[in-house]
Protein backbone atom coordinates (compact mmCIF):
# COMPACT_ATOMS: atom_id res chain seq x y z
CA UNK A 1 0.00 0.00 0.00
CA UNK A 2 3.03 2.29 -0.94
CA UNK A 3 2.07 5.57 -0.93
CA UNK A 4 -1.53 5.30 -0.67
CA UNK A 5 -3.62 6.53 2.52
CA UNK A 6 -4.53 3.03 4.61
CA UNK A 7 -7.44 1.75 3.68
CA UNK A 8 -10.04 2.01 6.70
CA UNK A 9 -11.10 -1.07 8.68
CA UNK A 10 -14.95 -0.36 8.90
CA UNK A 11 -17.48 -2.00 11.55
CA UNK A 12 -21.36 -2.01 11.42
CA UNK A 13 -23.37 -4.33 13.65
CA UNK A 14 -26.33 -5.84 12.18
CA UNK A 15 -29.19 -5.83 14.66
CA UNK A 16 -33.17 -6.02 14.57
CA UNK A 17 -33.37 -2.79 13.89
CA UNK A 18 -31.22 -2.55 10.79
CA UNK A 19 -32.93 -4.88 9.14
CA UNK A 20 -36.02 -3.78 9.83
CA UNK A 21 -34.54 -0.26 8.63
CA UNK A 22 -33.64 -1.87 5.04
CA UNK A 23 -36.77 -4.12 5.21
CA UNK A 24 -38.75 -1.01 5.45
CA UNK A 25 -36.98 0.96 2.22
CA UNK A 26 -36.65 -2.34 0.27
CA UNK A 27 -40.18 -3.09 0.56
CA UNK A 28 -38.61 -6.80 1.06
CA UNK A 29 -40.38 -8.49 3.99
CA UNK A 30 -38.97 -11.54 3.09
CA UNK A 31 -39.98 -13.44 7.05
CA UNK A 32 -36.18 -15.43 6.82
CA UNK A 33 -35.35 -11.68 7.12
CA UNK A 34 -38.10 -10.46 9.38
CA UNK A 35 -40.08 -13.35 11.09
CA UNK A 36 -38.09 -15.30 13.87
CA UNK A 37 -40.38 -17.82 14.19
CA UNK A 38 -40.31 -18.63 10.52
CA UNK A 39 -36.87 -18.19 10.46
CA UNK A 40 -36.34 -20.70 13.11
CA UNK A 41 -37.56 -23.64 10.81
CA UNK A 42 -35.50 -22.08 7.44
CA UNK A 43 -31.93 -23.42 6.60
CA UNK A 44 -29.97 -20.63 8.79
CA UNK A 45 -32.02 -21.34 11.94
CA UNK A 46 -32.19 -17.41 12.98
CA UNK A 47 -33.37 -14.27 10.90
CA UNK A 48 -30.44 -13.24 9.01
CA UNK A 49 -29.70 -10.01 7.02
CA UNK A 50 -30.36 -9.08 3.35
CA UNK A 51 -27.36 -9.89 1.86
CA UNK A 52 -26.80 -6.38 0.41
CA UNK A 53 -26.45 -5.36 4.25
CA UNK A 54 -22.96 -6.41 4.94
CA UNK A 55 -22.47 -4.69 1.11
CA UNK A 56 -23.23 -1.61 3.01
CA UNK A 57 -19.76 -1.93 5.21
CA UNK A 58 -17.54 -1.92 1.85
CA UNK A 59 -19.09 0.75 0.66
CA UNK A 60 -18.59 2.72 3.94
CA UNK A 61 -14.63 2.00 3.72
CA UNK A 62 -14.84 2.71 0.12
CA UNK A 63 -16.48 6.30 0.35
CA UNK A 64 -14.08 7.03 3.66
CA UNK A 65 -11.05 6.04 2.42
CA UNK A 66 -12.07 8.49 -1.03
CA UNK A 67 -13.30 10.95 1.22
CA UNK A 68 -16.65 11.13 -0.46
CA UNK A 69 -20.47 10.75 0.01
CA UNK A 70 -20.99 7.91 -3.31
CA UNK A 71 -18.90 6.33 -5.40
CA UNK A 72 -16.96 8.51 -8.13
CA UNK A 73 -17.49 7.58 -12.01
CA UNK A 74 -14.98 5.01 -12.94
CA UNK A 75 -15.07 2.91 -9.52
CA UNK A 76 -16.19 -0.79 -10.17
CA UNK A 77 -16.96 -2.96 -7.09
CA UNK A 78 -17.13 -6.50 -7.52
CA UNK A 79 -19.42 -8.55 -5.13
CA UNK A 80 -19.00 -12.27 -4.29
CA UNK A 81 -21.84 -13.02 -1.41
CA UNK A 82 -20.12 -16.55 0.93
CA UNK A 83 -22.68 -16.97 3.98
CA UNK A 84 -25.36 -15.38 6.02
CA UNK A 85 -25.03 -12.64 7.89
CA UNK A 86 -27.38 -13.94 11.30
CA UNK A 87 -28.73 -11.31 13.14
CA UNK A 88 -27.08 -9.59 15.91
CA UNK A 89 -23.94 -9.95 14.21
CA UNK A 90 -20.71 -7.49 13.41
CA UNK A 91 -19.66 -7.05 9.82
CA UNK A 92 -15.95 -6.32 9.87
CA UNK A 93 -14.91 -4.83 6.64
CA UNK A 94 -11.10 -5.25 5.90
CA UNK A 95 -8.57 -4.87 3.01
CA UNK A 96 -6.36 -7.89 2.26
CA UNK A 97 -4.79 -6.63 -0.79
CA UNK A 98 -4.20 -3.16 -2.56
CA UNK A 99 -2.54 -3.58 -6.33
CA UNK A 100 -1.12 -0.81 -8.09
CA UNK A 101 -0.94 -0.60 -11.64
CA UNK A 102 0.02 2.14 -13.92
CA UNK A 103 -3.75 3.12 -13.93
CA UNK A 104 -5.61 1.63 -12.06
CA UNK A 105 -6.03 0.61 -8.18
CA UNK A 106 -7.39 -2.24 -7.42
CA UNK A 107 -8.41 -3.35 -3.60
CA UNK A 108 -9.58 -7.26 -2.81
CA UNK A 109 -11.66 -6.43 0.56
CA UNK A 110 -13.21 -9.18 3.01
CA UNK A 111 -16.16 -8.60 5.25
CA UNK A 112 -16.20 -11.28 8.10
CA UNK A 113 -18.51 -12.07 11.12
CA UNK A 114 -16.27 -14.02 13.76
CA UNK A 115 -13.74 -14.29 11.48
CA UNK A 116 -16.12 -16.09 9.12
CA UNK A 117 -16.29 -14.50 5.69
CA UNK A 118 -19.44 -13.47 4.56
CA UNK A 119 -18.21 -11.20 1.36
CA UNK A 120 -15.54 -10.72 -0.60
CA UNK A 121 -15.30 -7.43 -2.78
CA UNK A 122 -13.01 -6.38 -5.53
CA UNK A 123 -12.69 -3.10 -6.05
CA UNK A 124 -11.12 -1.16 -9.02
CA UNK A 125 -10.45 2.83 -9.46
CA UNK A 126 -8.59 5.07 -11.75
CA UNK A 127 -5.29 5.53 -10.05
CA UNK A 128 -5.88 9.58 -10.09
CA UNK A 129 -8.78 8.58 -7.55
CA UNK A 130 -6.55 6.74 -4.96
CA UNK A 131 -5.80 8.84 -1.82
CA UNK A 132 -2.25 9.95 -1.07
CA UNK B 1 -39.86 4.88 -1.41
CA UNK B 2 -39.53 4.42 2.36
CA UNK B 3 -42.51 2.21 3.72
CA UNK B 4 -44.00 0.92 0.48
CA UNK B 5 -44.74 -2.59 -0.19
CA UNK B 6 -44.26 -1.87 -4.35
CA UNK B 7 -47.42 -1.47 -5.17
CA UNK B 8 -48.73 -4.86 -4.08
CA UNK B 9 -46.07 -6.32 -5.57
CA UNK B 10 -45.70 -9.98 -4.35
CA UNK B 11 -42.89 -11.24 -3.04
CA UNK B 12 -42.03 -14.48 -4.38
CA UNK B 13 -42.49 -14.67 -7.46
CA UNK B 14 -44.55 -17.37 -9.94
CA UNK B 15 -41.72 -16.73 -12.78
CA UNK B 16 -39.08 -19.91 -12.61
CA UNK B 17 -36.01 -19.22 -13.61
CA UNK B 18 -35.75 -21.72 -16.12
CA UNK B 19 -38.77 -19.35 -17.56
CA UNK B 20 -36.25 -16.47 -18.98
CA UNK B 21 -34.43 -16.22 -21.31
CA UNK B 22 -31.04 -14.08 -22.20
CA UNK B 23 -32.12 -11.02 -23.96
CA UNK B 24 -35.50 -10.75 -22.55
CA UNK B 25 -36.11 -7.44 -21.21
CA UNK B 26 -38.47 -5.41 -18.74
CA UNK B 27 -38.83 -1.52 -17.93
CA UNK B 28 -37.80 0.84 -17.67
CA UNK B 29 -39.53 1.29 -14.23
CA UNK B 30 -39.21 4.46 -12.46
CA UNK B 31 -38.00 4.49 -9.34
CA UNK B 32 -38.23 7.58 -7.38
CA UNK B 33 -35.23 8.03 -5.16
CA UNK B 34 -35.78 10.39 -1.96
CA UNK B 35 -32.92 12.19 0.65
CA UNK B 36 -34.67 9.91 3.47
CA UNK B 37 -33.60 6.61 2.07
CA UNK B 38 -30.01 8.34 1.00
CA UNK B 39 -29.68 9.37 4.56
CA UNK B 40 -30.74 5.72 5.38
CA UNK B 41 -27.98 4.28 3.16
CA UNK B 42 -24.49 6.49 4.37
CA UNK B 43 -23.10 4.06 6.63
CA UNK B 44 -24.07 1.79 8.93
CA UNK B 45 -27.89 1.37 9.32
CA UNK B 46 -29.42 2.79 12.05
CA UNK B 47 -26.96 6.48 11.66
CA UNK B 48 -28.89 8.00 9.46
CA UNK B 49 -26.60 11.31 7.48
CA UNK B 50 -27.50 13.88 5.27
CA UNK B 51 -26.01 14.75 2.19
CA UNK B 52 -26.19 15.75 -1.55
CA UNK B 53 -24.88 12.55 -3.23
CA UNK B 54 -26.76 9.42 -2.94
CA UNK B 55 -24.70 6.85 -1.50
CA UNK B 56 -23.73 3.40 -3.08
CA UNK B 57 -25.96 1.54 -0.95
CA UNK B 58 -28.96 2.73 -2.84
CA UNK B 59 -27.73 0.68 -6.28
CA UNK B 60 -28.26 -2.81 -4.91
CA UNK B 61 -31.90 -1.07 -3.27
CA UNK B 62 -33.13 0.01 -6.60
CA UNK B 63 -32.03 -2.72 -8.11
CA UNK B 64 -33.79 -5.89 -5.63
CA UNK B 65 -37.20 -3.18 -5.92
CA UNK B 66 -36.71 -2.99 -9.57
CA UNK B 67 -36.10 -6.60 -10.14
CA UNK B 68 -39.53 -7.51 -8.31
CA UNK B 69 -40.93 -5.13 -10.59
CA UNK B 70 -39.48 -7.16 -13.68
CA UNK B 71 -40.73 -10.63 -12.36
CA UNK B 72 -43.77 -9.82 -10.02
CA UNK B 73 -41.37 -10.79 -7.22
CA UNK B 74 -38.30 -12.91 -6.63
CA UNK B 75 -38.47 -16.39 -8.49
CA UNK B 76 -38.12 -18.35 -4.75
CA UNK B 77 -35.30 -20.83 -4.33
CA UNK B 78 -32.73 -18.69 -5.75
CA UNK B 79 -29.63 -18.23 -4.22
CA UNK B 80 -27.56 -14.45 -5.41
CA UNK B 81 -24.10 -15.31 -5.41
CA UNK B 82 -22.85 -11.75 -6.78
CA UNK B 83 -23.18 -8.45 -7.82
CA UNK B 84 -21.40 -5.78 -9.84
CA UNK B 85 -21.38 -2.43 -10.14
CA UNK B 86 -19.47 0.01 -12.84
CA UNK B 87 -20.63 3.49 -11.71
CA UNK B 88 -20.42 6.33 -14.61
CA UNK B 89 -21.54 9.28 -12.73
CA UNK B 90 -22.94 10.46 -9.16
CA UNK B 91 -26.43 10.66 -8.68
CA UNK B 92 -27.88 13.18 -6.27
CA UNK B 93 -29.63 12.22 -3.06
CA UNK B 94 -32.70 12.62 -4.21
CA UNK B 95 -34.27 12.18 -7.84
CA UNK B 96 -35.99 9.85 -10.25
CA UNK B 97 -34.57 7.03 -11.56
CA UNK B 98 -35.07 5.43 -14.78
CA UNK B 99 -34.27 1.61 -14.73
CA UNK B 100 -33.92 -1.40 -16.93
CA UNK B 101 -33.31 -4.89 -16.81
CA UNK B 102 -32.34 -7.59 -18.99
CA UNK B 103 -31.83 -10.93 -19.09
CA UNK B 104 -27.84 -10.82 -19.96
CA UNK B 105 -26.76 -14.52 -19.62
CA UNK B 106 -27.96 -17.89 -18.26
CA UNK B 107 -25.34 -20.74 -18.12
CA UNK B 108 -26.09 -24.04 -16.36
CA UNK B 109 -22.96 -25.89 -14.58
CA UNK B 110 -22.85 -29.25 -13.19
CA UNK B 111 -26.93 -29.26 -13.36
CA UNK B 112 -27.16 -26.18 -11.71
CA UNK B 113 -28.87 -22.87 -13.85
CA UNK B 114 -26.95 -19.51 -13.41
CA UNK B 115 -28.85 -16.55 -14.57
CA UNK B 116 -27.08 -12.86 -14.40
CA UNK B 117 -29.24 -9.76 -15.18
CA UNK B 118 -27.63 -6.66 -16.39
CA UNK B 119 -29.35 -3.40 -15.12
CA UNK B 120 -28.90 0.34 -16.36
CA UNK B 121 -29.64 3.40 -14.25
CA UNK B 122 -30.72 6.27 -15.85
CA UNK B 123 -30.85 10.08 -14.21
CA UNK B 124 -32.34 12.35 -16.27
CA UNK B 125 -31.23 10.35 -19.62
CA UNK B 126 -27.51 9.82 -18.71
CA UNK B 127 -26.76 6.61 -17.14
CA UNK B 128 -25.32 6.72 -13.61
CA UNK B 129 -24.35 2.86 -13.25
CA UNK B 130 -24.69 -0.55 -14.53
CA UNK B 131 -25.50 -3.21 -12.07
CA UNK B 132 -25.01 -6.91 -12.68
CA UNK B 133 -26.95 -9.56 -10.18
CA UNK B 134 -25.77 -13.75 -10.67
CA UNK B 135 -28.18 -16.02 -9.38
CA UNK B 136 -27.97 -19.69 -8.70
CA UNK B 137 -31.29 -21.50 -8.66
CA UNK B 138 -31.22 -24.02 -6.24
Amino acid sequence: MTGLVPFPEVRHLVDGAAIAMYAEVSGDYNPLHVDPDYAASGPFGVVVAHGPIALQAVYEAVATWLGCEGLPAGVTVDVAFRGPVPIGSTVVCRATEVLQFAAVVVVMASCTVDEREVLQALVKLPRRLAPV
Amino acid sequence: MAGDTLDGVPLLSQTRYQDLHPGQKFGPFVEPLSAAVSSVLRGELGTERAGAVAPAGVLPLVTLRVLRRALSGIPPGGVLLGQSFDVQAELPSECTLDVAVVVSDKDERDGRLYTTFRFTIENEGVVAALVDWTIRDA
